[in-house]
């Protein structure tokens, strides 16, 4: 069991061509500063701020490599062939991943260590930038993976306390703790996304129909075929195929994740202008919700017109079809909220950062959770379905009958 | 059963549909006739759910559509709908693609796969069942559609034009045939509209014509020459309801103005 911990914990490390890359461009630079330094004797070549800079830079994009090596390299949802076979194993989450760790272990600290005493005894940088660079790289890099697995809790939790380290005059001591706080939630948030494993399932309440499962079908049936490796696995069954399918569930926002979306934009909005000094920002809210609201309209309206044109409004003396309209009910009302919200900022006084806040808020939760759902108005709407521009990308082409 | 209740609907200022009535027992095969540009296609989007009417609605076995969301749901599990010219994934199989199809109202697989294999064999495109649907010739493409509004076994099926679309004589026979059956094995109620009258005469228990945006004579082929008072073919009857001038029209334009 030690044996096999000592091989599994050890294959953290790059391979010597990995670290070549970033050892020889390095080495290239200083072995150009000493024949520098060599023929111009006089010159300190070493202590110019451009040298010292690029020194920074190249270690630190040494430690940001290192951390998206480690999540790319050895997190199952970034391989879809290291999943698959995966799935096929025994393995459990409570054992350790076969091709090693994703969370740090020891290894990881050796590799920052010698980061640092380089930066600090050879390069004469900061040595904390490289443990700096590491660390947030892959503190947003495990927030994406966890996103991927669907660990949302975890998500949330880390959306709320990345901009803790924005707002000005936190204590040191502060700030140290809302980093041990990160890696408290990405430690338990991984090892809850684990559990959850496998995490490409079919999901029968996604708006896509489940297709083109081939081989599965054919496994259900107690036949036993691999799926050919060629076949593309479109997201459309084609028109009207998939917007008349019993399946046809749109993906919507729960009324939950709406208000914790909308809390977590106005926090994020709150800490930014207390960072920056109070900028104007009524009128980019205004700028933003617009822009929202044309983005949930159009998601709204992909593929579905008006049953009804202007014309037809006209004939029947009907210039409101409330079966219709409805959609253009939440963007409007979103608009309103941010210009009252506008007026009310411009008065805000002292107040300015919560009174920001508080507008953002609640205007992302008017744009998400403001009526009609995704699925009543889809499946309830007066509308008229027509080929949708979003159903034919380059993988779903379709062609007309 | 289908019931199409007060359904009107308009294009623009010209109204297309108006307060129609009509009511498809279980069972039976309706055939919808009218000239081009009539509406027929715009009251099988409006009974298929493709399309919301401006006034009136439709019930699918006493389900109205668009009711709420449980009950839509469940009417579009009873209902399959060929559209006249819809859009197929280019780049899946035949194959793969109505088992999609298959999937999307739940059928168990064995029978689905077994089902697909019986169609493809009956629309003799057992060959071509492997390859992508882009290299199928416009005829294929048809057959396949078909195939696929066939293969939910749905006992509600809406039909745009299905013998048109080059599908050869003997896809349209056997496609009359199997329509037949369905309604008669089966009980499945259909809807459909066709402009060719020979198989119209064949295969519909009803036929509905529509004329000037209304519905102008509903019955069996008996009923309709009845009502004409003309006992010659569908197309003669069509001709007396719809176009009774047209003999005089055909006349009027082979008349040549004196020399």
């Amino acid at each position: 069991m030690k044996r096999s911990f000592h091989v599994y914990s050890k294959a953290v490390w790059p391979s010597p061509g990995w670290v070549l890359l970033f050892v020889l461009p390095y080495v290239l630079l200083a072995l150009g500063l000493r024949i520098l330094n060599y023929n111009f004797p006089g010159v300190p070549m070493s202590d110019l701020p451009e040298i010292g800079s690029a020194r920074t830079w190249a270690i630190s994009a040494a430690a940001v490599w290192y951390a998206m090596y480690r999540l790319v390299r050895f997190h199952p949802i970034c391989s879809f062939r290291y999943e698959s076979w995966l799935k096929t194993t025994p393995w459990l989450a409570d054992k350790p991943l076969p091709l090693g760790p994703v969370l740090p272990v020891w290894q990881d600290a050796v590799v920052l260590g010698v980061l640092a005493a380089f930066a600090k005894w050879q390069a004469h940088v900061d040595p904390v930038m490289p443990v700096l660079a590491f660390g947030v790289t892959y503190l947003i890099g495990m927030n994406v993976l966890l996103a991927l697995t669907r660990t949302w809790s975890s998500c949330w939790a880390l959306g709320f306390l990345w901009p803790v380290f924005l707002i000005p005059g936190a204590s040191q001591w502060l700030k140290i703790g809302m980093g041990a706080a990160l890696l408290a939630v990405v430690w338990h948030g991984h090892r809850k996304s684990l559990r959850t494993f496998p995490w490409r399932k079919e999901n029968p309440s996604s708006h896509r129909p489940p297709i083109i499962i081939y081989g599965d079908l054919i496994f259900q049936s107690g036949i036993r075929l691999e799926r050919p490796q060629n076949v593309r696995t479109p997201t459309s069954v084609g028109w009207p195929y998939s917007c008349l399918s019993p399946k046809y569930i749109p993906a919507s926002v729960s009324r939950l994740n709406s208000l914790l979306g909308s809390l977590l934009a106005g926090w994020w909005t709150y800490c930014i202008i207390r960072a920056s000094d109070a900028p104007p920002i009524a009128d980019l809210i205004l700028f933003f919700t617009i822009i929202g609201a044309f983005v949930r309209f159009a998601g709204y309206c992909s593929g579905l017109v008006p049953a009804v044109n202007i014309g037809g409004r006209i004939a029947l003396g009907r210039l409101i079809l409330p079966g219709f309209d409805r959609v253009f009910l939440t963007p409007l009302a979103s608009i309103g909220l941010a210009i009252l919200g506008g007026m009310w900022i411009h008065h805000a006084g002292q107040h300015y950062a919560p009174v920001c806040a508080a507008v953002v808020s609640v205007v992302c939760f008017a744009l998400l959770s403001g009526g009609p759902s995704v699925r009543k108005w889809v499946l309830t709407g007066d509308h008229r379905s027509c080929r949708s521009i979003l159903q034919q990308t380059r993988q779903q082409p379709l062609t007309q009958v | 059963m289908i019931d199409v209740l007060d359904v009107s609907h308009h294009y623009g200022l010209r109204p297309i549909l108006s307060h129609i009535n009509l009511k498809i027992p279980p069972g039976q095969l309706v055939a919808l006739m009218g000239a081009n540009g009539v509406g027929k296609s715009t009251l099988l989007n409006i009974i298929a759910g493709i399309m919301s009417p401006a006034k009136g609605h439709v019930e699918i076995n006493g389900l109205r559509r668009r009711a709420d969301e449980q009950t839509e749901l469940q009417i579009r599990k009873l209902t399959s709908y060929l559209a006249d010219h819809p859009w197929l994934p280019e780049f899946m199989t035949g194959r793969e693609w109505l088992l999609a199809i298959g999937r999307l109202y739940d059928l168990e697989a064995d029978r689905l796969m077994d089902h697909i294999s019986r169609l493809l064999d009956l629309f003799q495109l057992s060959d071509k069942g492997e390859a992508p649907i882009r290299t199928y010739s416009n005829g294929q493409k048809k057959k396949i559609a078909i195939c696929g509004a066939l293969v939910p076994e749905t006992p509600i099926l809406v039909m745009d034009e299905p013998f048109t679309g080059g599908l050869d004589p003997s896809a349209i026979l056997a496609l009359s045939r199997v329509l037949k059956l369905l309604a008669e094995r089966n009980g499945v109620t259909m809807v459909m509209s066709s402009q060719i009258a020979e198989m119209v005469e064949l295969t519909a228990h009803r036929i509905a014509i529509l004329d000037q945006a209304s519905i102008v004579a509903y019955d069996t082929l008996e009923g309709l020459r009845a009502k004409s008072g003309c006992n010659g073919s569908l197309p003669e009857v069509f001709e007396r309801i719809v176009r009774p001038r047209t003999v005089e029209q055909i006349e009027n334009y082979f008349k040549r103005p004196p020399a």
